[in-house]
């Protein structure tokens, strides 16, 4: 095949202790004076966001924390609208994915001048004409939504997913505080990191795998690998957590250029269909989709087992290496369903049903990410992983 | 001469879905899948609007020669790039992940397009041909030359 990549990144990192109160200088030195601030009334009440807002010493600034747990058109244009109408000249997102994705949206309208979203939805398809600064502040480690290209918002009226993959909505500036995550439960520290090991492993497999996103996934995975479980077992370990916070980020980078495989395709038809948590559908699908596949791409996760556990793969001859890489990934599921009781069945969500499967499979089929899974996805293949998760 | 050439490769694209339409169930299916009055537009270059557009109609497919609003648009960054992947020398699936087109229009809608795109491509092009632009080469309904015959004289 043609050897050609891209890699398309974009924010400066701030990433660390105290990084909050570094985004005012931030500000000035690119002369903004009054950023929009997006969040969620979740965080709002948990008193995150305003955490933030005092962190990041904002003066002059507005306020939008109605984003809905799926993002929407309508959303997105009510709060393109208050930017306008509020004079703010930046956008700054501290949330979770769809917070983020919201924020994305807004830039996208702004920065294309397009009210209509419909109107542009695709890949590499918006032209700029405004330039709009876009800061991420992420409360989970998990999606890497401040680093990727990729925007998913709700059409409520047509009643589809529109999806958007540019350049124009990479944030400038992503901000890992760890005071941002530091009150995450343990199993949704669980199930986002999961999120992230998927985006790293998939990421490192893919068809637009390079050296470039080969570099960050492996310094994810290695992090994962080192830090999830002191970070489950004792919640408030700083270290841990900008550990966590990193390898999402990087894992964020990665996928983003290099794409996700079948465990997106089925994790995302499964949330459609089934409601299930991203990240639980991550972890139940991870090692089936990993053994699927095995016959293309196994000397890839034979490479990753030393950063999953380097004594083994010494010990471990290179033709059993994969193998025991996806043991390795399904005994860390295994002890963090025992440590937080992160789901590792379809069955223990509740939620997904034998009748439920058609429709999965079909939505499955036409997911982004299906077109570059390295073995090519067919219902029988899917409706067998579905079988096995069950 | 390109556009000529990309525009031949797309013509038997067209002729060879329609064939398959009616032969081969994996064709039948995705096309099926299409938004009625919907169409495909493939776009050889940015500056030109030379694109051959193939619309889902009530027993099928048509060809038709304007881009209309809401027809999903896959146009190719450059003439080059369109030429590789219409005369088989890289996948539908490959051009996507390796940035080679502007989608313009539902990303979901078009991997029934690229799944549909690829049985046909099976049936067009020599199996050699195949293994190095395909993950897996989809088995033959009917021969390359069949295909062939019934795409010249009529599906
Ligand atoms: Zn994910």
């Amino acid at each position: 095949m043609e050897n050609y990549f891209e890699f398309d990144t974009k924010a400066k990192i701030l990433s660390g202790d105290k990084a909050l109160s570094r985004v005012a200088f931030e500000l000035k030195i690119r002369g903004k004076n009054k950023p929009l601030v997006l969040s969620d009334r979740g965080l709002d009440k948990l008193g995150l966001v305003g955490t933030a807002i005092k962190n990041m010493g904002l003066k002059e600034y507005d306020t939008f924390f109605d984003v809905p747990v799926d993002s929407s058109t309508e959303t997105v244009n009510t709060v393109t609208e208050k930017y306008k109408s509020s004079g703010c000249d930046c956008v700054i997102a501290v949330g979770g994915g769809s917070v983020i994705d919201t924020a994305k949206g807004v830039v996208l309208s702004l920065v294309s001048g397009v009210s209509d979203l419909g109107k542009i939805e695709g890949a590499d398809a918006i032209v700029k004409v405004n330039d709009v600064l876009f800061i991420a502040v992420p409360t989970t480690a998990g999606t890497g939504s401040e680093m990727t290209s990729v925007a998913v918002i709700k059409d409520n009226i047509k009643g589809a997913k529109l999806e958007y993959i540019s350049s124009f909505i990479l944030p400038d500036v992503a901000v890992l505080d760890p005071e941002m995550t530091i009150s995450l439960p343990p199993r949704i520290t669980a199930s986002t990191a999961i999120d992230a090991l998927t985006h790293a492993i998939e990421a490192y497999t893919c068809l637009q795998k390079n050296p470039i996103s080969d570099g960050f996934a492996i310094a994810s995975i290695k992090l994962i690998f080192e830090s999830l479980e002191r970070v489950v077992n004792n919640p408030k370990d700083v270290e841990g957590r900008k550990a966590l916070a990193n390898a999402a980020t990087i894992a964020g980078a990665s996928f983003s250029n290099s794409m996700v495989g079948a465990v997106h395709s089925i994790g995302h038809s499964l949330g459609a269909v089934c409601s299930v948590a991203h990240g639980d559908a991550m972890a139940i699908l991870l090692p089936h989709v990993m053994r699927l596949n095995k016959e293309k791409v196994g000397d890839l996760y034979g490479e990753l087992l030393v950063f999953a556990n380097p004594e083994k793969f010494v010990s471990t001859p290179k033709s059993e290496r994969a193998e025991a890489f996806i043991c390795e990934v399904e005994g860390l599921l295994e002890r963090l369903n025992k440590s937080c009781g992160l789901a590792t069945t379809l069955s223990a969500t509740g939620k997904v049903k034998k009748e439920n499967f058609d429709e999965i499979v079909t939505k499955a089929m036409n997911d982004g990410s299906a077109i570059v899974n390295p073995v090519p996805l067919s219902r029988e293949r899917i409706i067998d992983i579905l079988e096995k998760a069950l | 001469m390109k556009q000529l050439i990309c525009k031949v490769f797309a013509h038997f694209l067209y002729r060879g879905m329609k064939v398959l339409y009616k032969r081969d169930e994996r064709v039948r299916r995705e096309v099926d899948a299409f938004k009625e009055g919907g169409a495909f537009a493939l776009k050889f270059s940015m500056d030109r609007n030379t694109a051959v557009v193939i619309e889902k109609t009530a027993g099928g497919l048509k060809k038709r020669k304007v881009i209309k609003e809401g027809d999903i648009v896959i146009e190719f960054k450059t003439l080059d790039l369109a030429l590789k992947t219409m005369t088989g020398q890289k996948g539908l699936s490959q051009a996507y992940a390796q940035h080679d087109f502007v989608l313009k229009g539902s990303i979901n809608e078009v991997m029934g397009f690229t799944r549909a795109v690829e049985v046909v491509m099976a049936h067009l092009l020599p199996k050699s041909m195949l293994k190095n632009i395909l993950r897996e080469v989809p088995a033959r309904k009917i021969s390359m030359f069949k295909t062939y015959i019934l795409a010249i004289f009529g599906a």
